[in-house]
């Protein structure tokens, strides 16, 4: 059983390791920007855009606009009027999570104004930035917690990593329709 | 439901069954559900306790069904969902595709739902000329094959690679890779151009929580997501049973469906969505619709089989039973297969369906081992068997129940009964039958020669003597007809029973008659 917050982020960062996705952190808010910085760019190399959410409070406090303008990368934001369109050939859409599961390894994020759901789901490659502080133990723990915060949002979208089917002799195929490349950055809060 | 589609025809399951045990490529096929034989024991060895909370929570649910779904349509109504019930098919059919035409919906995009596969609300659709695309990876290349799926987790199970990659290679028009990757990849590619500009999504939905008001949706691929994120119009098609008291019951009940599913601890995408798109955002549906279906599903609360209403659809009954893994899902020709499936098919369809599904089971009790919900399985198969020897629907609404009640039913939001919405839909848009708790009996058999062998049987296996004494006759029969073994298969009158099997050799003395022996000191024991 995972008790102290340092085991549960541990379990956490293993169990979406073991999900397929890559892991970075924890690392503090500066070590946080510069490794969502470095991901952003690796999944634009071929000069596409970074679709990035407009009002997100871990993103917004981490200054992850200005950095990204700062290394000279695209962003594609959701008030701009080509947004859709834009996103279906942008390279990474960057995000933050409202809540995380240590068990079973996946990301909870909430739709909202400014924080569009296909960020997370048109771009070939998701860079999700999880608070330390928001790992719930289990994935009860988390759903009762979401509830207990307030309102729930008009959407909540769980993700455990890469696109994935069975249905190919129920062997595990990646890349279906969502992303095919998930990481995880998780700032010590 | 007409045996369109079939890997395996015929008209009986019987006959299916023969085509399908000999086709060795379905053969081949179905050996990729020994991956998941152990699934669901590892499931309740490792979470002994999700069993009985997941039962619990669904026989609170269907303990006042009709009281939840009031709660949730209130609360769905709160949230500006438009909530429709359908009493049939026709009637879940005839709104969807009035609300498509009116809104001039071209293309639908659609995620693997049973609901809809009960409703056959794809073809439907296309039969008004509405383009209707199925974006599970599984059931895009069923639909491509005009078959229907025949696994509710793994649509096309029934399929080998090589013969996935003929129907992608047809749609293609070129010949892909027999390789899941460039196979997955090309179908993303294709599938990608059809999610952009679809005007609506059509889902069903894992549960429904009446708190507040959140679809469940589980998804490994991320179609979910598109289906309910990008057309402006999202349907759900909800069997009335979907309905779960609390938001925080999925807490326990979505990590049994999909371990149990499975075998992976969560599913890869949930979407959670409580109501339409909310001001300034700038996707999700602008209208939210909720198809909630009886489809003689109500008729059933209080009776024996309200235990199957309990189904949370995990497949897994379907992945042990030796039917289902011998035959596939296309020997059922019904939507649902495998032991759930001969249950539910003959009750939902009023009686008219899958009648000899009950009959096609060796009563093991795999499928009640493997439930995470508790349902007695081969118990409501061996009733079924019972009931189904009078023809006509298995339960019937209103004959020898008591009058309806007049009231509305319960507002569990404390309202006068005018305030709430029940009162303010116009007649025949609700639920046409009202329906009161009874218990059903199981029906007596008629006289036949078959029970009175029956009788006789149990009359003499009664007493120590006469079960020891028919032992003793049985060996020797059994020495004597030996020599001449397979003439059992042409018994006359019999052969229904027989014809699959053989006069065994018996040992030579009984257990008991060794140990009595081995007590009494006898050294050769
Ligand atoms: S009957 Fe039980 S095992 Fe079968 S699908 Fe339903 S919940 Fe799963």
């Amino acid at each position: 059983m995972v008790t102290t917050a340092d085991e549960v982020t541990q379990a956490f960062l293993f169990s979406m390791a073991a999900n397929q996705c890559a892991t970075f952190g924890p690392g503090d808010p500066d070590a946080t920007l510069a490794a969502i910085v470095e991901r952003a760019r690796a999944h634009t190399a071929d000069g596409t855009a970074v679709a990035l959410p407009i009002g997100d409070p871990t993103l917004d406090d981490l200054g992850v606009a200005p950095a990204l303008l700062a290394a000279g990368l695209t962003l594609l934001r959701p008030d701009d009027p080509e947004w859709f369109p834009g996103l279906v050939v942008a390279g990474v859409g960057v995000t933050s999570s409202i809540a995380a599961v240590a068990a079973t390894g996946n990301v909870a994020l909430g739709a909202g104004v400014g924080l569009p759901r296909a960020t997370s789901l048109l771009p070939p490659a998701h860079v999700c930035v999880v608070r330390a502080s928001q790992v719930y133990a289990t994935f009860p723990d988390a759903i009762s917690g979401l509830l207990h915060a307030g309102p729930l949002p008009s959407a909540l979208t769980w993700i455990g990593g890469p696109s994935r089917t069975g249905d190919l002799e129920m062997r595990t195929t990646f890349g279906v329709h969502g992303p095919k490349v998930v990481d995880i950055v998780l700032l010590q809060d | 439901m007409s045996g369109k589609g079939l890997v395996t025809p015929g008209p009986t399951m019987k006959a299916r069954s023969k085509v399908a045990v000999g086709d060795p490529q379905l053969q081949a096929a179905l050996s990729n559900l020994d991956l998941r034989l152990f699934t669901a024991g590892v499931v309740q060895a490792e979470h002994p306790e999700w069993k009985d909370r997941v039962a619990e929570i669904r026989r609170e649910t269907l303990a006042d069904l009709d009281g939840w779904i009031d709660k949730l349509e209130s609360k769905l109504l709160s949230l500006g969902v438009v909530v429709h019930r359908a009493a049939t098919p026709e009637e879940a059919r005839r709104y969807i595709i009035g609300l498509a035409q009116r809104e001039g919906v071209a293309r639908v995009i659609k995620s693997k739902s049973m609901a809809t596969e009960e409703i056959d609300l794809g073809r439907a659709l296309e039969a008004v000329g509405i383009e209707s695309v199925e974006t599970d990876l599984g059931e895009y290349i069923v639909q491509l094959a005009d078959e229907r799926p025949s696994h509710m987790i793994t649509p096309a199970i029934h399929k080998t690679l090589g013969q996935i990659a003929d129907v992608l290679s047809k749609e293609a028009g070129t010949d892909l890779p027999v390789v899941r990757e460039p196979l997955t990849a090309w179908a993303r590619d294709k599938l990608r151009e059809k999610f952009v500009g679809a005007d609506m999504g059509i889902t069903g939905a894992n549960f429904v929580a009446a708190d507040t008001g959140t679809i469940v949706v589980v998804t490994n691929e991320g179609n979910g997501r598109f289906c309910t994120s990008l057309p402006r119009i999202h349907v759900a098609v909800v069997p009335v049973e979907k309905v779960i008291p609390r938001f925080d019951d999925l807490g326990v009940l979505l990590p049994t469906l999909v371990m149990s599913a499975t075998g992976a601890k969560m599913s890869n995408y949930l979407s959670m969505v409580t109501g339409p798109r909310r001001e300034g955002e700038i996707d999700g549906p602008e209208q939210l619709h909720v198809v909630l279906l009886d489809h003689n599903r109500r008729v059933l609360l209080g009776t024996p089989y309200e235990d199957m209403l309990g189904c949370i659809r995990c497949g897994a009954c379907l992945n042990v039973c030796p039917v289902y893994r011998s035959v596939g899902g296309h020997a059922y020709d019904s939507s649902y297969s495998g032991p759930m499936g001969k249950i539910l098919t003959p009750l939902v369809t009023g009686g008219e369906e899958g009648r000899d599904l009950p009959f096609a089971s060796t009563l093991c009790g795999a499928c009640t081992e493997a439930c995470p919900a508790e349902i007695p399985l081969a118990d409501l198969l061996v009733r079924l068997r019972a009931d189904l020897r009078t023809p006509g629907p298995v339960v019937v609404a209103g004959a020898d129940q008591p009058a309806p009640p007049p009231a509305l039913p319960v507002d569990h939001a404390g309202r006068s009964p005018a305030a709430h919405p029940a009162a303010r839909r116009k007649p025949g848009e609700g639920y046409a039958t009202p329906v009161t708790r009874i218990h059903v009996p199981t029906r007596r058999a008629p006289w036949s020669r078959r029970r009175a062998g029956f009788e006789a049987w149990a009359r003499l296996w009664s007493y120590p003597s006469t079960y020891r004494a028919s032992l003793a006759v049985g060996r020797l029969g059994a020495k004597v007809l030996r020599p001449k073994a397979g003439w059992v298969r042409r018994a006359p009158m019999l052969h229904a029973w027989t014809d699959s099997r053989d006069v065994l050799v018996p040992a030579g003395a009984t257990f008991r008659e060794r140990w009595a022996a081995r007590e009494r000191g006898d050294e050769r024991w």
